[in-house]
């Protein structure tokens, strides 16, 4: 899967959870591969609600989600764990697994339910877990961890799944600079090694931090998509926000003042 | 998973749990406290017969019960993501025994529908819990979940208050009184027989899918993406739990506690892991229950019911658990 990545198309999406509230309008889109893609806009936006479409955990009300040409929604269970994985934007976890354990469950998609997790597996999530730089703590109870270390093993987690696309709701939203530059290395990476990745933000430099492509967004629409130097300009954040926002980039570095 | 932890939850306690039984069987009033010899159960048929009709049947009893509520205990806890739940706070023992006091009060304890109204009136207690813990507008989730059951558990016993008013008080009153309470005096091997059929395919189908069980316990949409059916899947293992309890509860009548004090001291011997929490929790339930109805049948010349004993050490243990975990969690 990682030399021909698949293609994810969204053909006129629309999604509410109430029937005369949309929450998504229409969208169509096709995700960039290989690439990272940052949907961006204010709160409340729909941009949640796109990823969770897109993980065919949300059942559009209309429209299509096509993975190369075929409906999302005829996947079987295991092929769209094996092909999506998810890293939310926090996660409860009320017993005190050790952080293997936990990046072990990521292994459920090669798994039947009776099924328990091999050497095989426990090398794929010491693999997962090496891939994030948590190696060293995966004794630990993932309970007592930072949140910087939980989102590293949330990711982990997801990445125990090779998915060939990696979708993540605000990764980097809570965290303080440094860790905020470790989940973004680790992203980078995995763009590098391959991996289409997805995620959501609120906040414009985060985005132009680390994204490839951007997917606008404001009230259940797409203000515009495509890749960061058509995308992130003045104008279009404007719009995007609904209030005078300022993108310049400055000796090869992006500044967004408002 | 640590070799250490592996071994403790696969062959110690069941060690364990096998030499509790051999000397339960020795165990008892005869021929005087505390018990017989060996080499007497050979000799003197009077103790064959009693060892083999009489402790043997309330020995396993004993053991499939505190299996049943150990390891449905640590399924609930899992499943609602909530470490505070046991069957006895979401409704199910209470639903359980008021549908067995119905029909024992409608149908004077017929075998077959007893079980049967206990398990109806377990789901429906469970059910009732947890639709009505979704519609609460108040707390988190775990705290709703405890509140509905708190309600819900108060309606069947305030249900199963009524019934008792109504019941013949000559009759029907102290058979139901002493069942309430929770005891294994006079289960024989047809109540064994009862329970077996429902329990061990239950139990086995709660062992066999307990990896999927620590997937579970992640939120839904996080399993969502692993791939698992988490709706049926999670049904399923409800159904098997609660079918388990109520038909151990059928027979025992409300023991409590042994459902919410075992799986929290399965995890904290064998870690949260339920590939080693969940056998922890059924082979320490076994062990638990059966040295509590050790007690409950040997220390004095007559009965003290089992639950009374349970609610006492498991209420003790509990609190105990409590304050070393806090202790625990600090560090």
């Amino acid at each position: 899967m990682k030399n021909t990545p698949p293609i994810l198309r969204l053909e006129r999406i629309a999604f509410g959870y109430l029937e005369d509230m949309p929450v998504l309008r229409e969208i169509s889109l096709t995700l960039a591969t290989g690439a990272l893609t940052a949907i961006l806009g204010p709160n409340g936006g729909g941009k949640t609600t796109l990823l969770h479409v897109l993980l065919g955990w949300l059942k559009p009300r209309s429209g299509a989600l096509l993975v190369n040409d075929r409906s999302l929604a005829s996947f079987s269970h295991r092929e769209r764990s094996r092909l999506l994985g998810l890293v939310p934007q926090s996660e409860f976890i009320p017993f005190e697994f050790t952080l293997l354990e936990y990046v072990l469950l990521g292994r459920a998609p090669y798994l039947g339910p009776l099924e328990m997790p091999g050497g095989r597996d426990v090398d794929e999530a010491r693999r997962a877990l090496a891939r994030v730089g948590l190696t060293s703590l995966s004794e630990r109870p993932v309970t007592h961890m930072s949140g910087g270390e939980r989102q590293l093993a949330m990711i982990a987690r997801a990445l125990a799944q090779q998915p060939a696309i990696l979708l993540l709701d605000e990764p980097t939203s809570h965290l303080d600079l440094a860790n905020r530059r470790r989940v973004r290395d680790v992203l980078r990476q995995l763009v590098a090694d391959g991996i289409t990745v997805v995620c959501t933000t609120h906040d414009p430099a985060l985005a132009a931090d680390m994204a490839d492509a951007l997917i606008l967004m404001r009230a259940g629409e797409i203000v515009a998509a495509g890749p960061i130097e058509n995308t992130l300009t003045s104008e279009k954040l404007s719009a995007t926000y609904d209030l005078p926002v300022k993108a310049r980039r400055v000796e090869g570095e992006w500044l967004i003042t408002s | 998973m640590s070799r250490r932890t592996l071994l403790a939850s696969g062959v110690l306690l069941p060690a364990l749990l096998l030499l509790l039984v051999l000397v339960s069987l020795l165990l008892g009033r005869y021929p005087r406290p505390p018990g017989m010899s060996v080499r007497l159960l050979w000799e003197d048929e009077m103790a064959w017969e009693l060892v083999t009709n009489l402790r043997l049947p309330r020995i396993c009893t004993a053991v499939l019960l505190g299996m049943t509520l150990g390891a449905g205990g640590a399924v609930l806890q899992m499943l609602f993501r909530n470490p505070l739940v046991e069957p006895g706070l979401l409704g199910v023992s209470q639903g359980a025994a008021f549908g067995a006091a119905l029909s024992m009060l409608l149908f004077q304890g017929s075998v077959v529908l007893l079980p049967l109204s206990a398990g109806t009136f377990a789901l429906s207690g469970l059910a009732l819990s947890y639709t009505l813990a979704r519609h609460l507008k108040f707390g988190g989730w775990v705290m709703r979940l405890v509140l509905a059951g708190i309600v819900v558990s108060a309606l069947f016993s305030s249900g199963l208050g009524l019934l008792k008013s109504m019941a013949d008080p000559r009759r029907e009153l102290p058979e139901l009184t002493f069942w309430l309470l929770g005891g294994l005096w006079g289960v024989s091997w047809a109540d064994v027989q009862r329970m077996v059929p429902i329990v061990v395919p239950a139990l086995m189908i709660i062992g066999l899918m307990r990896w999927r069980i620590s997937i579970l316990a992640l939120e839904e949409v996080t399993a969502f993406s692993l791939g698992v059916a988490a709706g049926r899947e999670r049904a399923l293992l409800v159904i098997a739990a609660v079918a388990a309890t109520a038909s151990v509860v059928a027979v025992a009548g409300l023991v409590g506690w042994i459902g919410l004090l075992v799986p929290h001291i399965a995890r904290r011997l064998l870690g949260a892991d339920a590939r080693r929490s969940l056998p922890g929790s059924l082979w320490l339930g076994g062990i638990f229950a059966l040295g509590c109805d050790n007690v409950a049948r040997s220390l004095t010349a007559g009965e003290i019911p089992l639950g009374i004993l349970t609610s006492l050490i498991g209420a003790l243990g509990f609190a105990i658990i409590l304050l070393r975990g806090t202790k625990v969690a600090r560090e």
